[in-house]
Protein backbone atom coordinates (compact mmCIF):
# COMPACT_ATOMS: atom_id res chain seq x y z
CA UNK A 1 0.00 0.00 0.00
CA UNK A 2 1.38 3.38 -1.22
CA UNK A 3 -0.56 5.74 1.12
CA UNK A 4 1.24 8.05 3.09
CA UNK A 5 -0.86 10.34 5.14
CA UNK A 6 0.94 13.67 4.23
CA UNK A 7 0.78 12.82 0.27
CA UNK A 8 -1.93 10.61 -0.90
CA UNK A 9 -5.72 11.67 -0.48
CA UNK A 10 -7.90 9.44 -1.43
CA UNK A 11 -11.45 10.46 -2.08
CA UNK A 12 -14.22 7.46 -0.67
CA UNK A 13 -16.03 4.64 -2.47
CA UNK A 14 -13.28 3.08 -4.29
CA UNK A 15 -10.50 2.75 -1.38
CA UNK A 16 -12.08 4.49 1.90
CA UNK A 17 -12.08 7.97 2.63
CA UNK A 18 -10.43 10.36 5.20
CA UNK A 19 -13.57 12.81 5.14
CA UNK A 20 -16.54 11.13 4.20
CA UNK A 21 -19.43 13.03 2.88
CA UNK A 22 -23.09 13.11 3.72
CA UNK A 23 -23.89 11.86 0.23
CA UNK A 24 -21.10 8.97 0.95
CA UNK A 25 -22.28 8.14 4.49
CA UNK A 26 -25.99 7.40 2.59
CA UNK A 27 -24.76 5.22 0.08
CA UNK A 28 -23.37 2.95 2.20
CA UNK A 29 -26.64 3.46 4.35
CA UNK A 30 -28.77 2.18 1.40
CA UNK A 31 -26.11 -0.49 0.34
CA UNK A 32 -25.80 -1.82 3.23
CA UNK A 33 -28.71 -1.23 6.20
CA UNK A 34 -27.77 -2.36 9.83
CA UNK A 35 -29.97 -2.13 12.59
CA UNK A 36 -30.42 1.59 14.02
CA UNK A 37 -28.63 1.46 16.78
CA UNK A 38 -25.67 0.01 15.21
CA UNK A 39 -26.07 2.83 12.23
CA UNK A 40 -25.69 5.84 15.20
CA UNK A 41 -22.36 4.42 15.85
CA UNK A 42 -21.55 4.51 12.47
CA UNK A 43 -23.00 7.70 11.55
CA UNK A 44 -20.95 9.24 14.83
CA UNK A 45 -17.95 7.49 13.59
CA UNK A 46 -17.84 9.02 10.12
CA UNK A 47 -19.09 12.23 10.81
CA UNK A 48 -16.57 12.85 13.18
CA UNK A 49 -13.52 11.81 11.11
CA UNK A 50 -13.28 15.99 9.63
CA UNK A 51 -12.61 16.46 13.20
CA UNK A 52 -9.04 17.49 14.25
CA UNK A 53 -6.30 14.70 15.32
CA UNK A 54 -6.46 13.50 18.58
CA UNK A 55 -4.30 15.54 21.11
CA UNK A 56 -3.45 14.51 24.88
CA UNK A 57 -5.48 16.00 27.32
CA UNK A 58 -3.81 16.62 31.12
CA UNK A 59 -5.13 14.43 33.57
CA UNK A 60 -6.12 18.18 35.32
CA UNK A 61 -8.39 18.99 32.07
CA UNK A 62 -9.97 15.78 32.17
CA UNK A 63 -10.07 16.02 35.80
CA UNK A 64 -12.12 19.10 35.07
CA UNK A 65 -14.74 17.51 32.97
CA UNK A 66 -14.77 15.10 34.83
CA UNK A 67 -16.30 16.88 37.54
CA UNK A 68 -18.38 19.45 35.84
CA UNK A 69 -20.07 16.33 34.73
CA UNK A 70 -20.71 14.77 38.39
CA UNK A 71 -21.58 18.29 39.42
CA UNK A 72 -24.90 17.54 37.72
CA UNK A 73 -25.42 13.90 38.68
CA UNK A 74 -23.84 14.20 42.47
CA UNK A 75 -26.28 15.42 45.36
CA UNK A 76 -23.74 15.40 48.03
CA UNK A 77 -20.27 17.57 48.18
CA UNK A 78 -17.54 15.75 46.49
CA UNK A 79 -14.04 15.33 45.70
CA UNK A 80 -12.16 13.85 42.67
CA UNK A 81 -9.18 12.38 44.56
CA UNK A 82 -5.98 9.64 42.75
CA UNK A 83 -6.60 10.03 39.35
CA UNK A 84 -4.39 8.05 36.64
CA UNK A 85 -4.36 7.02 33.14
CA UNK A 86 -4.53 3.43 32.61
CA UNK A 87 -3.21 1.41 29.53
CA UNK A 88 -3.82 -1.78 28.08
CA UNK A 89 -6.92 -1.05 26.02
CA UNK A 90 -6.38 0.23 21.82
CA UNK A 91 -9.33 1.52 21.88
CA UNK A 92 -10.49 3.50 25.09
CA UNK A 93 -9.10 6.58 26.82
CA UNK A 94 -9.22 5.29 30.49
CA UNK A 95 -9.02 7.20 33.67
CA UNK A 96 -9.05 5.76 37.11
CA UNK A 97 -10.02 8.36 40.09
CA UNK A 98 -11.44 7.81 44.15
CA UNK A 99 -14.75 10.03 44.36
CA UNK A 100 -14.88 10.79 47.61
CA UNK A 101 -19.18 11.53 47.94
CA UNK A 102 -22.30 10.75 50.16
CA UNK A 103 -23.76 7.89 48.50
CA UNK A 104 -27.37 7.34 49.29
CA UNK A 105 -27.94 4.27 51.76
CA UNK A 106 -24.26 3.98 52.01
CA UNK A 107 -23.31 7.62 53.77
CA UNK A 108 -19.50 8.98 53.17
CA UNK A 109 -17.94 6.64 51.23
CA UNK A 110 -14.38 6.90 48.65
CA UNK A 111 -15.64 4.64 45.57
CA UNK A 112 -12.57 3.88 42.93
CA UNK A 113 -14.03 4.69 39.58
CA UNK A 114 -13.30 4.37 35.86
CA UNK A 115 -13.98 6.83 33.34
CA UNK A 116 -13.77 5.26 29.96
CA UNK A 117 -14.04 7.94 26.92
CA UNK A 118 -13.61 7.63 23.00
CA UNK A 119 -10.85 8.71 21.13
CA UNK A 120 -11.54 10.82 18.25
CA UNK A 121 -12.14 8.02 16.41
CA UNK A 122 -11.52 4.74 17.64
CA UNK A 123 -10.71 0.79 16.64
CA UNK A 124 -14.73 -0.15 17.01
CA UNK A 125 -17.71 2.07 16.24
CA UNK A 126 -19.35 1.75 19.53
CA UNK A 127 -22.72 3.83 20.92
CA UNK A 128 -22.00 4.61 24.13
CA UNK A 129 -25.57 3.88 25.54
CA UNK A 130 -25.26 0.00 23.83
CA UNK A 131 -22.56 -0.45 26.07
CA UNK A 132 -24.32 0.99 29.10
CA UNK A 133 -27.66 -1.19 28.71
CA UNK A 134 -25.84 -3.90 27.97
CA UNK A 135 -24.07 -4.10 31.21
CA UNK A 136 -26.72 -3.59 32.64
CA UNK A 137 -28.46 -6.59 31.41
CA UNK A 138 -25.73 -9.06 32.03
CA UNK A 139 -25.55 -7.52 35.90
CA UNK A 140 -27.83 -9.82 36.96
CA UNK A 141 -25.89 -12.86 35.51
CA UNK A 142 -22.10 -12.72 35.15
CA UNK A 143 -19.91 -10.27 37.10
CA UNK A 144 -19.68 -6.53 35.52
CA UNK A 145 -18.74 -3.34 36.43
CA UNK A 146 -21.71 -1.67 37.40
CA UNK A 147 -22.19 1.79 35.17
CA UNK A 148 -22.60 4.90 37.15
CA UNK A 149 -23.65 7.56 34.83
CA UNK A 150 -23.07 7.94 31.07
CA UNK A 151 -22.52 10.47 28.65
CA UNK A 152 -23.46 8.94 25.15
CA UNK A 153 -22.86 11.51 22.79
CA UNK A 154 -19.53 13.44 23.85
CA UNK A 155 -21.64 16.37 25.09
CA UNK A 156 -19.92 17.06 28.43
CA UNK A 157 -17.05 15.50 27.82
CA UNK A 158 -14.92 15.75 24.94
CA UNK A 159 -15.80 12.45 23.16
CA UNK A 160 -18.80 9.78 24.28
CA UNK A 161 -17.63 8.71 27.87
CA UNK A 162 -19.46 6.62 30.19
CA UNK A 163 -18.24 5.72 34.37
CA UNK A 164 -18.15 2.59 35.96
CA UNK A 165 -16.96 1.00 39.19
CA UNK A 166 -12.94 0.50 39.05
CA UNK A 167 -12.54 -3.62 39.62
CA UNK A 168 -9.89 -5.29 40.79
CA UNK A 169 -7.72 -7.47 39.35
CA UNK A 170 -5.44 -8.81 36.12
CA UNK A 171 -5.78 -9.56 32.71
CA UNK A 172 -3.28 -11.97 32.21
CA UNK A 173 -0.66 -13.56 34.87
CA UNK A 174 1.89 -11.12 36.32
CA UNK A 175 4.64 -13.85 35.32
CA UNK A 176 3.69 -14.18 31.84
CA UNK A 177 5.41 -13.32 28.70
CA UNK A 178 2.45 -14.12 26.55
CA UNK A 179 -0.64 -11.65 25.29
CA UNK A 180 1.73 -8.60 24.29
CA UNK A 181 -1.96 -7.03 22.91
CA UNK A 182 -4.35 -7.85 26.09
CA UNK A 183 -5.68 -11.03 25.41
CA UNK A 184 -3.84 -12.08 21.88
CA UNK A 185 -2.32 -15.41 22.84
CA UNK A 186 -2.31 -15.10 26.60
CA UNK A 187 -1.14 -17.93 28.62
CA UNK A 188 -2.94 -18.70 31.65
CA UNK A 189 -0.82 -21.75 32.47
CA UNK A 190 -2.27 -25.20 33.33
CA UNK A 191 -3.07 -24.34 37.37
CA UNK A 192 -4.88 -20.95 36.56
CA UNK A 193 -6.50 -22.58 33.45
CA UNK A 194 -8.00 -25.38 34.88
CA UNK A 195 -10.17 -23.18 37.56
CA UNK A 196 -10.73 -19.94 34.59
CA UNK A 197 -12.09 -22.22 31.98
CA UNK A 198 -15.17 -23.41 34.13
CA UNK A 199 -15.98 -19.76 35.03
CA UNK A 200 -15.43 -18.82 31.03
CA UNK A 201 -17.48 -21.46 30.01
CA UNK A 202 -20.42 -20.48 32.49
CA UNK A 203 -20.50 -17.10 32.05
CA UNK A 204 -20.63 -17.32 28.11
CA UNK A 205 -23.72 -20.27 28.64
CA UNK A 206 -25.32 -17.86 31.22
CA UNK A 207 -25.11 -14.92 29.30
CA UNK A 208 -26.36 -16.29 26.14
CA UNK A 209 -29.54 -17.90 28.11
CA UNK A 210 -30.35 -14.57 29.18
CA UNK A 211 -34.23 -13.62 28.60
CA UNK A 212 -33.59 -10.74 26.61
CA UNK A 213 -37.45 -9.52 25.96
CA UNK A 214 -36.96 -7.02 28.44
CA UNK A 215 -33.72 -5.53 27.50
CA UNK A 216 -34.96 -3.68 24.04
CA UNK A 217 -34.42 -0.61 23.80
CA UNK A 218 -33.30 2.00 21.02
CA UNK A 219 -30.22 1.64 21.36
CA UNK A 220 -30.49 -2.51 21.72
CA UNK A 221 -32.70 -3.43 18.70
CA UNK A 222 -33.70 -7.05 18.56
CA UNK A 223 -33.90 -8.27 15.04
CA UNK A 224 -36.09 -11.09 14.42
CA UNK A 225 -35.80 -13.91 15.43
CA UNK A 226 -36.30 -17.15 12.75
CA UNK A 227 -34.69 -15.01 9.99
CA UNK A 228 -31.14 -14.22 9.08
CA UNK A 229 -31.83 -10.41 9.95
CA UNK A 230 -29.01 -10.67 13.04
CA UNK A 231 -26.36 -12.07 10.62
CA UNK A 232 -27.66 -9.42 7.72
CA UNK A 233 -26.78 -6.68 10.30
CA UNK A 234 -23.52 -7.71 11.63
CA UNK A 235 -22.16 -8.32 7.78
CA UNK A 236 -23.55 -4.71 6.64
CA UNK A 237 -22.20 -3.44 9.43
CA UNK A 238 -18.37 -4.11 8.82
CA UNK A 239 -19.48 -3.88 5.19
CA UNK A 240 -20.23 0.05 5.66
CA UNK A 241 -16.85 0.44 7.73
CA UNK A 242 -14.84 -1.40 5.04
CA UNK A 243 -15.73 0.61 2.70
CA UNK A 244 -14.97 3.81 4.76
CA UNK A 245 -12.10 2.80 6.14
CA UNK A 246 -9.79 0.90 3.86
CA UNK A 247 -6.85 1.59 2.38
CA UNK A 248 -6.41 -0.60 -0.10
CA UNK A 249 -8.46 -3.43 -2.18
CA UNK A 250 -8.14 -7.03 -0.91
CA UNK A 251 -9.82 -9.19 -3.08
CA UNK A 252 -10.02 -11.55 -0.60
CA UNK A 253 -12.03 -9.82 1.29
CA UNK A 254 -14.72 -9.36 -1.44
CA UNK A 255 -14.75 -13.44 -1.39
CA UNK A 256 -15.84 -13.12 2.13
CA UNK A 257 -18.18 -10.95 1.38
CA UNK A 258 -19.71 -12.65 -1.58
CA UNK A 259 -19.79 -15.75 0.59
CA UNK A 260 -21.38 -14.57 3.12
CA UNK A 261 -24.23 -12.51 1.97
CA UNK A 262 -25.17 -15.43 -0.56
CA UNK A 263 -25.05 -17.84 2.83
CA UNK A 264 -26.57 -15.62 5.79
CA UNK A 265 -27.90 -18.03 8.27
CA UNK A 266 -31.00 -17.87 10.29
CA UNK A 267 -31.27 -17.78 14.16
CA UNK A 268 -33.25 -19.00 15.85
CA UNK A 269 -33.24 -17.80 19.27
CA UNK A 270 -32.00 -13.89 20.16
CA UNK A 271 -29.04 -13.36 22.81
CA UNK A 272 -27.42 -11.16 24.59
CA UNK A 273 -23.95 -10.82 22.30
CA UNK A 274 -20.59 -9.90 24.22
CA UNK A 275 -19.51 -9.30 20.71
CA UNK A 276 -15.67 -9.59 22.30
CA UNK A 277 -15.93 -12.34 24.53
CA UNK A 278 -12.31 -13.89 24.87
CA UNK A 279 -9.15 -14.10 27.40
CA UNK A 280 -7.94 -10.34 28.28
CA UNK A 281 -11.09 -8.57 28.36
CA UNK A 282 -12.07 -10.62 31.87
CA UNK A 283 -10.65 -9.75 35.09
CA UNK A 284 -9.57 -12.32 37.54
CA UNK A 285 -8.24 -12.50 41.09
CA UNK A 286 -4.61 -13.98 40.89
CA UNK A 287 -4.77 -15.54 44.44
CA UNK A 288 -8.40 -17.15 44.61
CA UNK A 289 -8.33 -17.42 40.33
CA UNK A 290 -12.02 -16.12 40.58
CA UNK A 291 -13.24 -13.96 37.56
CA UNK A 292 -14.29 -10.95 39.01
CA UNK A 293 -15.67 -8.46 35.77
CA UNK A 294 -15.96 -8.89 31.72
CA UNK A 295 -15.20 -5.87 30.09
CA UNK A 296 -15.22 -3.97 26.89
CA UNK A 297 -18.82 -4.39 25.95
CA UNK A 298 -18.70 -1.54 23.64
CA UNK A 299 -18.69 -4.25 20.52
CA UNK A 300 -22.37 -5.75 22.03
CA UNK A 301 -25.85 -6.52 20.99
CA UNK A 302 -28.40 -8.88 20.36
CA UNK A 303 -27.80 -11.09 18.09
CA UNK A 304 -27.18 -15.08 17.29
CA UNK A 305 -24.90 -16.52 20.20
CA UNK A 306 -22.68 -18.21 17.80
CA UNK A 307 -21.29 -14.92 17.03
CA UNK A 308 -19.48 -14.85 20.54
CA UNK A 309 -18.54 -18.94 20.52
CA UNK A 310 -16.62 -18.31 16.49
CA UNK A 311 -14.68 -15.19 17.95
CA UNK A 312 -13.47 -16.75 21.29
CA UNK A 313 -12.06 -20.39 19.09
CA UNK A 314 -10.38 -18.05 16.76
CA UNK A 315 -6.71 -18.68 16.56
CA UNK A 316 -5.40 -15.60 17.08
CA UNK A 317 -6.74 -15.51 20.98
CA UNK A 318 -5.18 -19.39 21.36
CA UNK A 319 -1.86 -21.20 21.87
CA UNK A 320 -1.05 -24.75 22.11
CA UNK A 321 -0.92 -26.14 25.36
CA UNK A 322 2.15 -27.83 27.55
CA UNK A 323 2.32 -30.70 24.92
CA UNK A 324 2.56 -28.36 22.18
CA UNK A 325 -0.43 -30.75 20.20
CA UNK A 326 -3.58 -29.28 21.99
CA UNK A 327 -4.62 -25.81 21.08
CA UNK A 328 -6.62 -23.98 23.73
CA UNK A 329 -9.05 -21.56 22.67
CA UNK A 330 -8.68 -18.45 24.34
CA UNK A 331 -6.08 -20.26 26.24
CA UNK A 332 -8.97 -22.37 27.72
CA UNK A 333 -10.42 -25.39 26.29
CA UNK A 334 -9.90 -27.42 23.08
CA UNK A 335 -12.27 -25.89 20.96
CA UNK A 336 -14.49 -28.97 20.85
CA UNK A 337 -14.45 -29.39 24.59
CA UNK A 338 -15.47 -25.98 24.93
CA UNK A 339 -18.42 -26.21 22.95
CA UNK A 340 -19.50 -29.34 24.54
CA UNK A 341 -19.25 -27.76 27.82
CA UNK A 342 -20.91 -24.94 26.45
CA UNK A 343 -24.01 -27.17 25.83
CA UNK A 344 -24.04 -28.66 29.09
CA UNK A 345 -24.59 -25.58 30.59
CA UNK A 346 -26.71 -23.41 28.49
CA UNK A 347 -29.06 -26.18 27.39
CA UNK A 348 -28.10 -24.42 24.00
CA UNK A 349 -27.16 -26.03 21.35
CA UNK A 350 -23.63 -25.42 18.87
CA UNK A 351 -25.09 -25.31 15.49
CA UNK A 352 -21.18 -26.52 13.11
CA UNK A 353 -22.95 -24.68 10.26
CA UNK A 354 -23.47 -21.46 12.14
CA UNK A 355 -20.20 -21.51 13.65
CA UNK A 356 -19.14 -21.81 10.33
CA UNK A 357 -20.63 -19.22 8.82
CA UNK A 358 -19.60 -17.06 12.36
CA UNK A 359 -15.89 -18.23 11.92
CA UNK A 360 -15.58 -16.34 8.54
CA UNK A 361 -17.43 -13.68 9.74
CA UNK A 362 -14.98 -13.01 12.70
CA UNK A 363 -12.13 -13.32 10.27
CA UNK A 364 -13.56 -11.20 8.11
CA UNK A 365 -14.42 -8.29 10.51
CA UNK A 366 -10.98 -9.03 11.80
CA UNK A 367 -9.44 -7.57 9.44
CA UNK A 368 -11.69 -4.98 8.56
CA UNK A 369 -10.39 -3.04 11.78
CA UNK A 370 -6.52 -4.18 11.74
CA UNK A 371 -6.36 -3.54 8.20
CA UNK A 372 -8.96 -0.66 7.50
CA UNK A 373 -9.88 0.97 10.44
CA UNK A 374 -6.05 0.59 12.33
CA UNK A 375 -4.54 2.30 8.93
CA UNK A 376 -7.35 5.32 8.62
CA UNK A 377 -7.60 5.93 12.59
CA UNK A 378 -3.46 6.23 12.40
CA UNK A 379 -2.85 7.78 9.13
CA UNK A 380 -5.84 11.00 10.64
CA UNK A 381 -3.99 10.78 13.53
CA UNK A 382 -7.34 9.98 15.29
CA UNK A 383 -6.56 7.95 18.64
CA UNK A 384 -4.25 7.91 21.83
CA UNK A 385 -2.45 4.60 20.28
CA UNK A 386 -1.49 4.97 17.08
CA UNK A 387 1.14 3.47 17.51
CA UNK A 388 -0.66 0.56 18.66
CA UNK A 389 -3.09 0.42 16.23
CA UNK A 390 -0.31 0.96 13.41
CA UNK A 391 1.38 -1.90 14.86
CA UNK A 392 -1.90 -4.04 14.54
CA UNK A 393 -1.01 -5.26 10.89
CA UNK A 394 1.05 -7.68 12.25
CA UNK A 395 -1.89 -9.70 12.56
CA UNK A 396 -3.09 -9.48 9.39
CA UNK A 397 -1.64 -12.10 7.66
CA UNK A 398 -2.58 -14.44 10.60
CA UNK A 399 -6.10 -13.46 9.83
CA UNK A 400 -6.19 -13.66 6.28
CA UNK A 401 -4.50 -17.18 6.42
CA UNK A 402 -7.37 -17.97 8.46
CA UNK A 403 -9.73 -16.42 6.32
CA UNK A 404 -8.65 -17.84 3.54
CA UNK A 405 -7.97 -21.89 5.08
CA UNK A 406 -11.82 -21.66 6.09
CA UNK A 407 -12.99 -20.09 2.72
CA UNK A 408 -10.77 -22.93 1.29
CA UNK A 409 -13.45 -24.92 2.47
CA UNK A 410 -16.83 -23.62 1.04
CA UNK A 411 -16.05 -21.89 -2.10
CA UNK B 1 25.00 3.07 -0.10
CA UNK B 2 22.48 3.10 1.70
CA UNK B 3 22.70 4.25 5.43
CA UNK B 4 18.93 3.56 6.67
CA UNK B 5 20.20 0.49 8.62
CA UNK B 6 22.96 2.18 10.57
CA UNK B 7 20.69 5.11 11.62
CA UNK B 8 17.83 2.83 12.93
CA UNK B 9 20.85 0.91 14.82
CA UNK B 10 21.83 4.26 16.46
CA UNK B 11 18.16 5.35 16.72
CA UNK B 12 17.26 2.14 19.03
CA UNK B 13 20.76 2.34 20.62
CA UNK B 14 19.17 5.80 21.48
CA UNK B 15 15.44 5.18 22.46
CA UNK B 16 17.01 2.33 24.69
CA UNK B 17 20.08 3.60 26.43
CA UNK B 18 18.92 7.27 26.88
CA UNK B 19 15.02 7.53 26.85
CA UNK B 20 13.54 4.60 28.18
CA UNK B 21 14.92 4.97 31.18
CA UNK B 22 13.90 8.44 31.54
CA UNK B 23 10.33 7.41 30.22
CA UNK B 24 10.51 4.60 32.97
CA UNK B 25 11.22 7.13 35.29
CA UNK B 26 8.63 9.52 34.45
CA UNK B 27 6.11 6.91 35.30
CA UNK B 28 3.78 8.00 32.68
CA UNK B 29 2.49 4.37 31.95
CA UNK B 30 0.96 5.06 27.84
CA UNK B 31 4.31 7.27 27.19
CA UNK B 32 5.90 4.21 29.02
CA UNK B 33 4.29 1.81 26.59
CA UNK B 34 4.25 3.46 24.13
CA UNK B 35 8.35 4.14 24.03
CA UNK B 36 8.93 0.26 23.46
CA UNK B 37 6.30 -0.20 20.48
CA UNK B 38 8.22 2.73 18.92
CA UNK B 39 11.50 1.14 19.97
CA UNK B 40 10.34 -2.51 18.71
CA UNK B 41 9.49 -0.27 15.16
CA UNK B 42 12.57 0.88 14.42
CA UNK B 43 14.10 -2.56 14.93
CA UNK B 44 11.66 -3.65 12.22
CA UNK B 45 13.16 -0.86 9.87
CA UNK B 46 16.66 -1.81 10.66
CA UNK B 47 16.40 -5.41 10.17
CA UNK B 48 13.70 -5.37 6.75
CA UNK B 49 14.86 -1.76 4.69
CA UNK B 50 16.74 -4.01 2.37
CA UNK B 51 14.17 -5.81 2.08
CA UNK B 52 11.34 -3.97 0.99
CA UNK B 53 12.09 -3.58 -2.78
CA UNK B 54 11.40 -7.72 -2.89
CA UNK B 55 8.53 -7.65 -1.06
CA UNK B 56 7.21 -5.24 -3.47
CA UNK B 57 8.28 -7.10 -6.16
CA UNK B 58 6.89 -10.17 -5.32
CA UNK B 59 3.42 -8.68 -4.58
CA UNK B 60 3.56 -7.25 -8.23
CA UNK B 61 4.51 -10.49 -9.67
CA UNK B 62 2.14 -12.57 -7.76
CA UNK B 63 -0.88 -10.03 -8.73
CA UNK B 64 0.16 -10.18 -12.55
CA UNK B 65 0.05 -14.31 -11.96
CA UNK B 66 -3.19 -14.08 -10.21
CA UNK B 67 -5.08 -11.50 -12.61
CA UNK B 68 -3.51 -13.75 -15.91
CA UNK B 69 -5.01 -16.81 -14.03
CA UNK B 70 -8.63 -15.29 -13.61
CA UNK B 71 -8.67 -13.09 -17.45
CA UNK B 72 -10.79 -15.65 -18.95
CA UNK B 73 -13.32 -15.51 -16.72
CA UNK B 74 -13.86 -11.90 -16.38
CA UNK B 75 -14.00 -11.16 -19.97
CA UNK B 76 -18.00 -11.15 -19.74
CA UNK B 77 -18.44 -9.30 -16.71
CA UNK B 78 -18.92 -5.51 -16.91
CA UNK B 79 -15.52 -4.07 -16.10
CA UNK B 80 -13.48 -6.63 -17.86
CA UNK B 81 -12.48 -3.72 -20.29
CA UNK B 82 -10.47 -2.13 -16.63
CA UNK B 83 -9.41 -5.15 -15.68
CA UNK B 84 -7.52 -5.78 -18.74
CA UNK B 85 -5.85 -2.38 -18.76
CA UNK B 86 -5.00 -2.88 -15.09
CA UNK B 87 -3.10 -6.42 -16.15
CA UNK B 88 -1.59 -5.48 -19.48
CA UNK B 89 0.10 -2.21 -16.92
CA UNK B 90 1.13 -4.06 -14.13
CA UNK B 91 2.45 -6.99 -16.56
CA UNK B 92 4.44 -4.32 -18.44
CA UNK B 93 5.88 -3.11 -15.03
CA UNK B 94 6.33 -6.26 -13.84
CA UNK B 95 9.25 -7.18 -16.83
CA UNK B 96 10.74 -3.81 -16.78
CA UNK B 97 13.55 -3.65 -14.88
CA UNK B 98 13.94 0.78 -14.60
CA UNK B 99 10.93 1.36 -13.05
CA UNK B 100 10.81 2.54 -9.69
CA UNK B 101 9.31 0.84 -6.89
CA UNK B 102 6.67 3.49 -6.99
CA UNK B 103 5.03 2.86 -9.86
CA UNK B 104 5.26 -1.04 -8.97
CA UNK B 105 3.49 -0.35 -5.76
CA UNK B 106 0.99 1.73 -7.69
CA UNK B 107 -0.17 -0.59 -10.85
CA UNK B 108 -0.29 -3.50 -7.59
CA UNK B 109 -2.94 -1.85 -6.15
CA UNK B 110 -4.78 -0.73 -9.45
CA UNK B 111 -4.77 -4.56 -10.29
CA UNK B 112 -6.02 -5.65 -7.12
CA UNK B 113 -8.59 -2.82 -7.36
CA UNK B 114 -9.69 -4.28 -10.74
CA UNK B 115 -9.44 -8.18 -9.29
CA UNK B 116 -11.96 -6.61 -6.52
CA UNK B 117 -14.20 -5.34 -8.79
CA UNK B 118 -14.35 -8.56 -11.07
CA UNK B 119 -15.01 -10.49 -7.89
CA UNK B 120 -18.04 -8.48 -6.87
CA UNK B 121 -19.52 -8.38 -10.29
CA UNK B 122 -18.85 -12.73 -10.80
CA UNK B 123 -22.56 -12.77 -9.20
CA UNK B 124 -23.69 -12.97 -12.89
CA UNK B 125 -21.52 -15.47 -13.89
CA UNK B 126 -22.63 -19.19 -13.78
CA UNK B 127 -21.49 -21.02 -10.39
CA UNK B 128 -18.57 -22.99 -11.69
CA UNK B 129 -17.31 -19.85 -13.15
CA UNK B 130 -17.53 -17.38 -9.99
CA UNK B 131 -16.31 -20.05 -8.31
CA UNK B 132 -13.17 -20.29 -9.96
CA UNK B 133 -12.38 -16.90 -9.70
CA UNK B 134 -12.98 -17.19 -6.12
CA UNK B 135 -10.74 -20.38 -5.43
CA UNK B 136 -7.99 -18.40 -7.42
CA UNK B 137 -8.32 -15.54 -5.43
CA UNK B 138 -7.85 -17.63 -2.45
CA UNK B 139 -5.02 -19.80 -3.60
CA UNK B 140 -3.09 -15.93 -4.06
CA UNK B 141 -4.50 -14.98 -0.79
CA UNK B 142 -2.92 -18.05 0.85
CA UNK B 143 0.61 -17.34 -1.54
CA UNK B 144 0.58 -13.75 -0.08
CA UNK B 145 -0.31 -14.64 3.55
CA UNK B 146 2.69 -16.68 3.83
CA UNK B 147 4.73 -13.96 2.65
CA UNK B 148 3.68 -11.34 5.06
CA UNK B 149 3.91 -13.67 7.88
CA UNK B 150 7.66 -13.69 7.03
CA UNK B 151 7.76 -10.03 6.55
CA UNK B 152 5.58 -8.90 10.02
CA UNK B 153 7.00 -11.95 12.05
CA UNK B 154 8.93 -9.93 14.31
CA UNK B 155 5.94 -7.97 15.54
CA UNK B 156 5.64 -11.18 17.71
CA UNK B 157 1.80 -11.84 17.06
CA UNK B 158 1.89 -15.04 14.50
CA UNK B 159 0.74 -18.03 17.20
CA UNK B 160 2.66 -21.13 14.78
CA UNK B 161 6.49 -18.88 14.43
CA UNK B 162 8.49 -22.02 14.07
CA UNK B 163 5.88 -22.50 10.47
CA UNK B 164 7.06 -19.60 9.25
CA UNK B 165 9.81 -19.52 6.26
CA UNK B 166 12.52 -17.20 6.76
CA UNK B 167 12.60 -13.83 3.95
CA UNK B 168 16.02 -15.07 1.96
CA UNK B 169 13.46 -18.28 1.66
CA UNK B 170 10.64 -16.57 0.76
CA UNK B 171 11.74 -14.22 -1.51
CA UNK B 172 14.97 -16.80 -3.46
CA UNK B 173 14.08 -16.14 -7.18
Amino acid sequence: MSAMATTVETVGSERGSDHPTEAMIDVGKQEFPTDPASQIALDMKFRRRSGPPWSRSTPEELTSALTSFLEKRVASDFTVTETRWLTGGASKIQMAFTLNWSDPGRGAVADRMLLRMDPPETLNATFKQTEAELISAASGVLPVPAVRWLDAYGDEFPEPALVCDFVDGVTKPQTTRTGQVSGLGTNFGPELRAKLAPQFVKHLAALHSLDVSDVVSDALVRPDAGTSQSALWRLNFERQIWEQDRGEDVPLMDVAAGWLERNLPVTERVSVVHGDFRSGNFLFDEKSATITAWLDWELGYLGDRHADLAYCTQPLYGHYAEDGKTFLASGMLPREALFEEYEKASGLAVDPARITWYSVFCSYYAIVKTLATSYRVARLGRSHQDVLLARLEGVVPVLTRELGQLLEKVV
Amino acid sequence: MDYTTNTAIASVKALTEVITPVVDAGGDAQAIEQVRLVTDFVRFIQDRVDWIGDRTRRQLREQVALGREIRTDTSSLPSSEAFESALDAAARVSEDAAVTGEQQRQVTEELASAISRAVRESDVLDDAARSRIERAVVAASLRRADVDRAWLLPLGFDPEPSSVRSLRVVFAP
